[in-house]
């Protein structure tokens, strides 16, 4: 019973005040669940004097992994379309064009996360998807449909491995979830121009003593499973014997920070940040080793949606809407708004 | 010196020879031969009786208590794990109905697993499942309190996180551990329902019982030949007690048999077919459920969903699942049953079209809404009936089982005193020839 309880770490260092007083009153029943089968189980038989063998408990899909190691860096890819001249006005798409199609539908089919802080979650208070792609895309609706009624938008949670096939399949029409443009999947789909900037960091407890990727050698490691992330982990440069685990969502990964199982989550800054907001006791640290330019993937089919996005994603640069969305969405947890990335079309 | 010994002992074993041949010495070894027997056929019959009334007894009294016992473990469980997927995916702060009914869900599966405990004795394969469930089972509920913690923060997709990894603890380690459990006491109460119905001593006191009639009816062709009387009234009067004990006797083990075996289909199994069908919706319930919740990271949810929804068809189907229809509440129970889930499957495949055409909020709406058409209600309906199934098909295994051991009552009282009356009928029908040589 120690032992089980022994993995129960969890985030009883945390500091909140509501936090400790909804605690203690949780705590009550598990206490009490936990009396009656030691009573129990420790009790009449001389066999249950005997502690059971510690177990853990992991994740569902949590496992060490051995990545490939990285392609080799190549051009980057992240020239785009340039927007339509002139922009159609709101409401009025072009007769023919794909964006005609949506509005004749009646809504946007978008492909996005619900699980992902910050970017694509369901907000327990309204019940509704919020976040930064999330408010992107209903940017990208308003300038089809000229209006912000939510019923333009048809959100399709698609899972990470599967982004790539529900934009070819046309199961979606965009796709906007924390995906790097890369050239492997530029040969597959369109992106729009780059809308964020993300890089490779690491998050760590805060009174851990690693301080950048030079200090993961020897250490436990946590990344989305088939993730880059996990690959630049064990490129030419980085320390040796990190000991990488791979999980199923990159959430999975604090849950085992917090349990104690890993020493270190490593993937793009944007997802940490998320990450580090659902947990006080945790910090972003070390440079930035990876460049991950987050694009909206758009099926190769409709290359005049691709570039009516780029016209939308100039608009919102421009007229200060990516600021505006940045401050409500990131700002509280970085701080500082930058500007935002520029645009680089073919 | 040689020859005396051999002759005496001759002659002494001439003269047993030639009293065993007199009349009266017949007639005392008749009597001695037919007391024996009719002792004997009467002890051998109550025992016979008494064993598979203890046995029908047990199976009520104690094996199935504890086979509930165990499954009622693994329903709460399932119960609790569905209740906190569905608290969570309702999205408000934890509805409180919802928090309750997960409280006393662990409550009642701690509590039963206290008892389980108890009742199991020294079992190890029992023992070791119970072992399994109540040092996993408060962690089980330390994690979901962290779920619980992380969305009282607005932490969803950590509480998310969480509650599915407490799933998947739920579902690898501690409902098998619950379900090999009720596995052993299923297979003990299939032993007392076997014994209930074994043969054993019951041919044993067939053989004698024969013995003892022929006895009976040879003393009375010997007696009439060797006293020119046709009738000897009292060994008369015993037969005709021995056979009426006889068909008394055969009637109420056939009426036992069927009792035990009624219990059985209509009973025991049917319970177990309830409450396997009853965890297979909790749990095809907590695949939607987690769908939406973890659906990002997880899509297996909807595969288990098809295995779990493919087995629930089959435990429910007629005629192939084991659940009786044997009469017309046993067929309204089933058809109530199968309707719910037919409206759950509808309901399943709302929810699923709403989902992948890209409408969450309408997807979460239809699965945790409270309207009569949604899920809480619809798997609430389905639940009941279950439920329902359980409770009934229970009672009726109590009832048809301690009328089994019922149908035997009166048999134990009718042979003891059965035994007695053909004691003194013997004696009265054979003393008074004896006497005529004294």
């Amino acid at each position: 019973m120690t032992a089980a309880s022994g993995t129960m770490r969890v985030s009883g260092m945390r500091t909140d005040a509501t936090a400790v007083v909804v605690r203690r009153a949780r705590s009550v029943l598990t206490a009490l669940v936990g009396a009656v089968l030691f009573a129990v189980c420790g009790g009449p038989t001389p066999s249950g004097s005997a502690s059971p063998a510690p177990f853990a408990v992991l994740p569902k899909g949590a496992e060490i992994v051995h990545p490939a190691p990285p392609p080799p860096t190549s051009a980057s890819c992240t020239a785009s379309a340039p927007p339509p001249t002139p922009m159609p006005a709101p409401g009025h798409m072009p007769a023919g064009s794909y964006m005609a199609q949506i509005q004749a539908r009646g809504y946007l089919r978008v492909g996005v996360d619900q699980n992902t802080y910050l970017w694509g979650y369901r907000d327990p208070a309204t019940g509704q998807l919020s976040g930064f792609d999330i408010d992107m895309l209903q940017q990208v609706a308003q300038a089809i449909f000229g209006s912000s009624d939510p019923s333009h938008i048809h959100y399709v949670i698609v899972p990470n491995d599967e982004r790539m096939e529900a934009v070819e399949d046309g199961e979606v029409d965009i796709v906007a979830e924390t995906m790097t443009i890369t050239c492997e999947r530029e040969k597959s789909v369109d992106f729009s121009t780059v809308y964020y900037q993300a890089g490779q960091r690491i998050l760590v407890p805060v009174n851990s003593t690693i301080a950048g990727p030079q200090n993961l050698g020897g250490k436990r490691v946590c990344a989305t499973k088939g993730s880059t992330s996990l690959q630049n982990l064990v490129a030419s440069d980085m320390p040796r014997h990190i000991e990488l685990w791979g999980v199923n969502d990159e959430t999975d990964c604090l849950v085992m920070l917090q349990q104690g199982q890993v020493d270190a989550i490593s993937t793009d800054d944007a997802i940490l940040l998320g990450l580090a907001a659902q947990d006080p006791n945790t910090k972003v640290v070390g440079p930035t080793f990876s460049s991950e330019p987050y694009g909206m993937a758009i099926s190769k089919a409709h290359p005049d949606f691709t570039s009516f996005v780029n016209g939308v994603l100039a608009a919102v640069r421009y007229d200060g809407v990516w600021t505006q969305i940045y401050d409500e969405t990131l700002a509280p947890y970085t701080g500082a708004t930058p500007s935002p990335p520029a645009a680089s079309y073919r | 010196m040689t020859a005396p010994a051999p002759r005496a002992a001759r002659v002494a074993r001439s003269r047993v020879a030639t009293a065993r041949q007199t009349t009266p010495a017949r007639l005392r070894s008749a009597t001695l031969g037919l007391v024996v027997l009719t002792l004997a056929s009467g002890l051998l019959a109550a025992l016979a009786t008494v064993e598979r009334q203890s046995s029908t007894s047990a199976s009520w009294r104690t094996a199935e208590p504890l086979m509930v016992t165990a499954q009622a473990i693994d329903s709460s469980l399932s119960d609790a794990d569905t209740t906190a997927a569905a608290s969570f995916l309702e999205g408000r702060l934890e509805p409180a109905g919802l928090q309750q009914r997960y409280e006393s869900d662990l409550a009642t599966a701690s509590g039963d697993v206290a008892a389980a405990a108890q009742q199991a004795g020294t079992d190890p394969a029992v023992t070791e499942g119970i072992r399994t469930v109540s040092t996993e089972l408060p962690v089980y509920a330390g994690i979901v309190q962290e779920a619980d913690f992380n969305e009282r923060q607005g932490f969803y997709p950590l509480a998310a996180a969480y509650l599915a990894e407490a799933n998947n603890l739920m579902r690898a380690r501690i409902l098998p551990a619950a379900a090999g459990v009720y596995r052993v006491e299923g297979e003990r109460l299939a032993q007392d329902q076997d014994n209930a119905a074994g043969p054993a001593l019951l041919v044993l006191a067939l053989v004698v019982f024969g013995a003892l009639l022929y006895a009976l009816v040879w003393s009375q062709r010997w007696l009439s030949r060797q006293f020119r009387r046709t009738w000897n009234v009292a060994l008369a009067v015993a037969t005709v007690i021995v056979v009426g004990l006889g068909i008394w006797a055969a009637v109420a083990f056939t009426a036992q048999d069927a009792g035990v075996s009624s219990a059985r289909t209509d009973g025991s199994q049917a319970v177990s077919t309830y409450t396997e069908a009853r965890i297979l919706a909790l749990r095809a319930r907590g695949d939607d459920e987690l769908t939406l919740l973890t659906r990002d990271s997880d899509p297996s949810y909807q595969a288990d969903y098809d295995s779990t929804a493919a087995g629930l068809r089959v435990l429910l189907s007629h005629p192939d699942g084991s659940l009786p229809v044997t009469g017309r509440t046993e067929e309204e129970q089933l058809a109530r049953v199968q309707s719910s889930w037919t409206s759950y499957q509808v309901l399943h495949g709302q929810i699923r079209t709403a989902d992948t055409m890209g409408d969450l909020t309408a997807a979460v709406q239809l699965a945790s809404g409270t309207g009569a058409r949604e899920l809480p209600a619809v798997s609430a309906q389905l639940d009941g009936a279950l439920a329902d199934g359980i409770s009934w098909s229970q009672s009726a295994f109590v009832r048809t089982s301690s009328g089994a051991a019922a149908d035997l009552d009166g048999l134990v009282w009718a042979l003891g005193l059965g035994t007695i009356l053909v004691l003194v009928l013997v004696l009265a029908g054979l003393r008074p020839r004896l006497a005529e040589y004294r």
